[in-house]
């Protein structure tokens, strides 16, 4: 019985895939009879379209309308001017149309716009399953980390001195630039992928509520995250910049699994690794961040393609309607955006609960001095001479 | 610690301020798509 059962649907199955291998060869849909409906649309095109396969648009795209064959204005179901108002639409549709409108902007004046749907599909599909499951994967494998290595402690414990490794302005500014960052990473990825799961917890009403707050919020405090990229560039970029030290750094693994402590300034490699991610990224993110707040107003990725092209010899589009820069600006946003919150938890964690002491560096500033000479040898070094030579200036006059 | 709270408090001062000064350039989140000169379908 169930042999015969299973055979059935085996058979039923194979019949499936044999019409549907009928229908359509190679991504290409096969037209169908379009008698019914006098040479118009059918399901079975829609029913294509839907399953990603290639359609033969001809039948429409060259369908604009025939003056000639039209029903005059005076007749029943006459026609607007020779053609219908199909047509009209079909001729908007394929970019044919001589339409006036009132001068509301380049945007308004795109009345049917291809790319809105692979936009959608790709902000709701592969945005939210790649950029959500990296987050995952990332706490996740720091999970991992923290089981397998430790907590990363001071060697032969912390000393009873401390030494100041950052300055109140410096940590105003880090914090300015880590606050609105959380703030911005929270409230996008409410927004991008909040109603999914937060609908069926506090419903509609309720998550209408937190999206408007969220939206308030990224766009405010938006400006404070870019006042952070500034500070903290102006401040930190001298003692970031890429030196051999760093490769010496980077190959004993910056002593995290060999348990050694390569020397390093007041930043090492690790560190100037998360600055220039944080600066380029955070550049770029508040770039395509302006492009979406002032909309239509900053369309940028034309002239970027164009530019890659030119030296890069690829062959991104450089014609791009205004909603196309919106809606490369948006995915372009919520990518960078989801490298850098990858980024940053790692960050969060090695300075909280992944070091013993780490923390203390932008809680008040003052380190244990034997977590910095491990950490920061050469760094300490610079301070003490420095202290020695006020001292010693101090002392001869 | 006073350096990262006074660093909050900033930013949403910051965010605050931008609710006031970015209408007098013509542009406010809250009436974003909302306002009379925006394209309506009707």
């Amino acid at each position: 019985m169930n042999f015969k059962f299973i055979s059935a649907a085996v058979f039923a199955l194979s019949a499936m895939f044999a019409v549907n291998a009928a229908a359509y060869t190679d991504g290409q849909a096969a037209a169908p009879d379009r008698s019914a409906t006098g040479g118009a649309q059918t399901l079975q095109d829609i029913m294509a379209r839907q399953a990603q396969l290639n359609v033969d648009e001809s039948f429409r795209s060259e369908n604009l309308g025939d003056p000639s064959q039209a029903a005059a204005t005076t007749e029943q179901l006459g026609t607007n001017g020779g053609v219908s108002d199909a047509s009209v639409w079909r001729q908007i549709r394929y970019n044919q149309a001589d339409l006036t409108l009132q001068d509301r902007g380049a945007a308004a004046g795109v009345l049917i716009q291809d790319g809105g749907m692979p936009w959608w599909q790709v902000r709701e599909g592969p945005m939210i399953t790649y950029g959500g499951g990296a987050l995952l994967a990332v706490i996740a494998l720091l999970v991992v980390f923290y089981f397998a290595r430790g907590k990363i402690m001071i060697d032969g414990g912390p000393s009873d001195k401390t030494i100041q490794r950052f300055k109140p302005i410096e940590r105003f500014g880090h914090w300015l630039l880590a606050g609105s960052f959380v703030a911005l990473g929270i409230t996008g990825l409410l927004t991008l992928m909040g109603r999914h799961f937060l609908i069926p917890v506090i419903g509609h009403e309720g998550f209408a509520t937190l999206a408007a707050g969220s939206k308030w919020i990224h766009n405010n405090v938006a400006w404070a995250f870019m006042l952070g990229i500034v500070l903290t560039c102006i401040m930190w970029i001298k003692h970031n910049i890429p030196n051999k030290l760093d490769w010496q750094w980077i190959k004993a693994g910056g002593g995290i699994f060999t348990k050694a402590h390569p020397s390093a300034k007041k930043f090492n490699a690790g560190q100037k690794m998360i600055f220039w991610t944080v600066m380029i990224l955070g550049v770029s993110v508040s770039l395509s961040g302006l492009s979406l707040l002032f909309p239509f107003e900053m369309p940028m990725f034309a002239k970027t393609f164009g530019i890659m092209n030119s030296i890069l010899g690829t062959d991104f589009p450089t014609v791009l309607a205004p909603h196309e820069e919106m809606q490369y600006a948006n995915l372009w946003h919520s990518i960078v955006a989801f490298v850098m919150m990858c980024a940053i938890i790692a960050h969060i964690y090695i300075g909280s609960v992944g070091m013993e002491g780490a923390f203390d560096a932008m809680g008040d500033g003052q380190v244990d001095l034997e977590w910095a000479r491990q950490h920061h040898d050469l760094w300490v070094a610079e301070v003490e001479a420095e202290q020695a030579a006020k001292a010693a200036k101090g002392g001869g006059s | 610690m006073k350096a990262m709270l006074g660093a909050f408090a900033t930013a949403l001062l910051i965010a605050y301020g931008a609710t006031l000064v970015l209408p007098t350039f013509g542009w406010s989140s809250a009436e974003r798509g909302s306002a009379a000169e925006s394209v309506r379908l009707d």
